[in-house]
């Protein structure tokens, strides 16, 4: 039965191609690749955090003396922010055991250690030096605090998948709307006598849905993959590159286009279609 | 006991075989072993650092660990304002800022600089890998160093002659 069938779908195959000769055509994988850091699950988190813990509980003593000179201003300074431990003393009974002091640091426990800052935090400020704080820092403050910028973007609050800006710690890939179905942007060789090549077939093509602003590279001009399309008599070749500055702007109103990410390209391509290419797409 | 024993024996038979320790012989302490490592001495050194928050020039922060002191760092010249590492970028400002040691240095010692001696097109132009060879030896020489043109090549032979 299997050999049977298998006979029989290689026939299919045949009179396919025999009808005629495929159109080749040249398929542009765009990606824009990660801005931020991956995601980490919640169990690697976990462990991440252990073996963190486990690096600051090995650390050695901060060599104060070597990075402060005794009497220097920095070294009042940290001192100021940095108490002395509590001493041992023979005398004395510590029901949570006795310190074990080695330069100035109780050796039981991690170090912590707090640095000058060049700034007020804001629960350090009485409430009038508050608003006048509030006032006297600017953007272009040397001097101002370092916060970490957010993971989630606006594009990704408003869920906007247009936007270049969503998803920052994935891949994301250009897709098209073609009729009904979304596809990565195709474009097929505009005749058979005169040839270009695939790369630069994807090259004008994109400049041509996309407009010219666009600053991207070619990864290679090898295609990385073929696609045989039997339903339109296609042979799709795959060209990858990446999207490095610019926004993908539509020349075509009425074009819709997507940003998305592996997942969100299975629900979106078409099954067979995602299949045959699911190998090309980057996992993070 | 047997060992000790045996040992003074051949190191009697060798004082009288040859008591000069010979080419290649060495004589290595035997008591030379290996220091044994206790318990918890077996972790590599780890110095105190710091979770130091990297801000660079385009406002992305990285964390990082730093062994020194200073837990914000704010760049203000790095790769993502600079010419050489964004050669499509127009909007980048390639002023000079005077930060850094090298342009502290030229600040201080601008009076001094010499502007690089031009090398006629015509010399360069006739038999060039030669010329430009020629010139990097005579650089290398110093500053007042000429070329000497012709002149017979010394001959040993001749000399000794003489």
């Amino acid at each position: 039965m299997r050999g049977l069938s298998g006979n029989l779908s290689r026939v299919g195959l045949v009179r396919a191609y025999s009808t005629a000769n495929p159109t080749v055509s040249s398929t542009l994988i765009l990606s824009r690749n990660p801005v931020i850091t991956a995601d980490v699950p919640k169990f690697e988190a976990q462990y991440y955090k252990y073996q963190n813990e486990l690096w600051r509980r090995l650390m050695w003593t901060f060599p104060k003396w070597f990075y402060f000179r005794e009497g220097t201003l920095a070294e009042q300074r940290f001192r100021q922010l940095n108490k002395d431990p509590v001493a041992d003393n023979p005398n004395i009974e510590f029901p949570r055991g006795r310190p074990q002091i080695r330069h100035k640091r109780d050796r039981r426990f991690k170090q912590e250690l707090k640095l000058p800052k060049t700034y007020k935090e804001a629960d350090e400020l009485e409430p009038a030096e508050l608003e006048q704080a509030q006032d006297t820092i600017t953007e272009d403050d040397l001097a101002r605090k370092i916060v970490p910028n957010s993971r989630t973007t606006k594009a990704d609050q408003e869920n906007d998948l247009t936007s270049l800006e969503r998803k920052l710690s994935r891949t994301l890939y250009l897709t098209i709307q073609n009729g009904s179905t979304w596809i990565l942007p195709n474009f097929p060789e505009p005749s058979s006598e005169q040839v270009t090549a695939l790369h630069t077939l994807a090259e004008e093509g994109l400049y041509k849905i996309g407009g010219e602003k666009i600053n991207y590279f070619n990864v290679s001009n090898t295609p990385c993959h073929v696609y045989n399309n039997s339903k339109d008599n296609k042979k799709e070749y795959f060209i990858k590159s990446h999207i490095l500055s610019g926004d993908f702007q539509p020349q075509d109103k009425s074009m819709k286009f997507l940003w998305l990410t592996k997942e969100e390209l299975k629900t979106h391509l078409d099954k067979e279609y995602y299949q045959d290419i699911e190998h090309l797409l980057s996992e993070i | 006991m047997f060992g000790t024993k045996l040992e003074t024996t051949a190191s009697v038979v060798k004082t009288f075989t040859r008591n000069i320790s010979g080419k290649g012989h060495v004589h290595l302490s035997n008591r030379r072993v290996m220091r044994k490592i206790e318990m918890g001495k077996a972790r590599p050194a780890i110095f105190y650092q710091f979770d130091t928050l990297v801000e660079l020039s385009d406002g992305s922060v990285i964390r990082r660990r730093s062994q020194a002191p200073k837990d914000e760092i704010r760049m203000i010249t790095d790769q993502r304002n600079s010419e050489l590492w964004n050669p499509n970028r127009s909007d980048l400002f390639t002023g000079d800022l005077s930060t850094g040691k090298i342009s502290k240095f030229k600040q201080r010692f601008a009076a001094f600089e010499t502007e690089p001696e031009t090398i006629p097109k015509e010399e360069v132009k006739s038999d060039e890998p030669r010329a430009k060879k020629v010139d990097d030896l005579i650089e290398m020489m110093g500053h007042n160093a000429q070329e000497i043109k012709g002149g017979v090549l010394y001959d040993k032979k001749k000399n000794r002659r003489r």
